[in-house]
């Protein structure tokens, strides 16, 4: 048997808002479960126009997971063609959320916008989370 | 008795609002001091971005047992006799403590953001709170006053020799040893805790054979037994005699290093760092890593007994 005097008005106040504040989280946990489960789909597309920094061009680049689920070790390979030459970049994400973006960035030598030129870009490979 | 117990309750002062405030606060100074730590590890921010809703949803109710558990013997709230539903009570609000606590300090960190997505920052603060519950479940260890006016608990005091609290129904051998397994795990987790989400306890795992792996296994109980019944440490003379089931030091030893393991594999499991359709020589090396802070923790514990 608890020697515990009853709770008090303070406490009681304290265990609605702890009720409150716990119940918010399980109801936000039980909603995730709730909707189709789509597995990850990191796709990678460019953002916006190039920039000119020094010497050299920068193109952003956006990668968003359409899925639910986490992608691991997302792998993004850009390409860009020109008449002089063919320059590539690379760079992984080490894990992208579902419904989630990352920024990136390529930076070339020529330039993405002249005549002649093309830029891809897009994942190639990602692991499941 | 129920008489001494109304009349108490007549002259006792209420617990006011000032009370309640200091309360909290020792609930989340304690949540400080064990959360932290695990507030600056990534490895704990990543997992919290790849948990399933399911996954969210155990670790809660897994961390809603471990605060009961600790609450009913020690809790953030200055009365120490608490019975079940009191303790249930406490634990709800230990974890609202812990939320709050936890959301504030990751979105001061930017680890969660407007544009941070909602099952992400569940994830994060969720696991999160479970080592910030774990400090407001002992923070009456740590930063309650001995002389606390609402404290009308009379009859749970250690005597000399270090032997648990009389204070209870239990058979006097069974009592001192529900107390050393309690204090086993409680100072296991309360260590290795904050070791467990790390990748260094995968590194050190790959890295050492099957021989170096039975080394690390003899020197975590030539350790945990140094540290409670030879390094002159505090009530070191309670723990050599003991009561108990597990009477002898070196039968100490080995069982409490056993419940270290078992807190070991727990707690990696915990942070899914072991499980993942791994073989089990790889969880096994993993536990045993991690066992050598584990079973020191156990070793402290049991000394605070």
């Amino acid at each position: 048997m608890s020697n515990r005097l009853p709770r008090s008005r303070p406490e009681w106040v304290t265990f609605a808002v702890a009720v409150a504040i716990l119940g918010s989280v399980l109801l936000l946990i039980a909603a995730q479960t709730l909707g189709p489960d789509r597995p990850a789909d990191p796709v990678a597309t460019r953002d916006g126009p190039t920039r000119r920094v020094g010497e050299r061009y920068v193109i952003a680049v956006t990668v968003e997971n359409r899925g639910n689920r986490t992608a691991t070790n997302v792998q993004v390979f850009a390409e860009l063609r020109t008449d002089k030459r063919t320059s590539v970049g690379d760079q992984t994400i080490e894990f992208l959320p579902g419904h989630s973006t990352a920024q990136l960035e390529f930076r070339f030598d020529d330039d993405p916008d002249a005549a002649a030129s093309s830029f891809t870009v897009g994942v190639v490979s990602f692991a499941p989370g | 008795m129920s008489d001494a117990w109304a009349r108490s309750a007549v002259s006792a002062p209420r617990h006011g609002w000032a009370d309640e405030a200091e309360d909290l606060v020792r609930a989340a100074s304690g949540g400080m001091l064990v959360g932290i730590p695990l507030l600056y590890t990534t490895e704990v921010w990543g997992i919290g971005g790849r948990t399933t809703p399911l996954r969210m949803l155990s670790v809660l109710v897994v961390t809603f047992g471990f605060v009961l558990v600790l609450n009913r013997t020690s809790g953030f709230r200055s009365t120490k006799d608490v019975s079940l539903t009191e303790a249930a009570m406490d634990t709800v609000d230990a974890l609202a403590i812990g939320i709050a606590c936890v959301t504030a300090m990751l979105v001061v960190f930017q680890e969660i953001t407007w544009q941070t997505p909602l099952p992400v920052a569940l994830g994060k603060i969720v696991y999160q709170v479970a080592p910030f519950g774990v400090g407001v479940g002992l923070a009456s260890h740590f930063l309650r006053e001995d002389d606390s006016e609402d404290d009308t608990d009379s009859d749970d005091e250690s005597d000399d020799d270090g032997a648990a609290s009389a204070g209870s129904d239990f058979d006097g051998r069974v009592n001192p040893t529900l107390a050393d397994i309690g204090a086993t795990v409680t100072g296991a987790v309360f260590v290795a805790l904050a070791i467990a989400p790390t990748d260094e306890v995968r590194m050190l795992a790959s890295a050492i054979n099957a021989r170096w792996i039975l080394a690390l296994l003899g020197v975590s109980l030539l350790v945990s037994y140094a540290v409670v019944f030879e390094a002159g440490f505090t009530n070191e003379k309670g723990r050599h005699a003991q009561k108990g089931l597990f009477q002898s030091p070196l039968s100490e030893t080995v069982v409490s290093y056993l419940l270290a393991l078992a807190s070991s594999a727990a707690m990696l499991w915990f942070f899914q760092r072991v499980g993942q359709g791994e073989p089990w020589q790889v969880t096994l090396d993993h536990t045993i890593v991690l066992g050598l802070p584990a079973a020191i923790g156990g070793a402290a514990g049991r000394l605070a007994v």
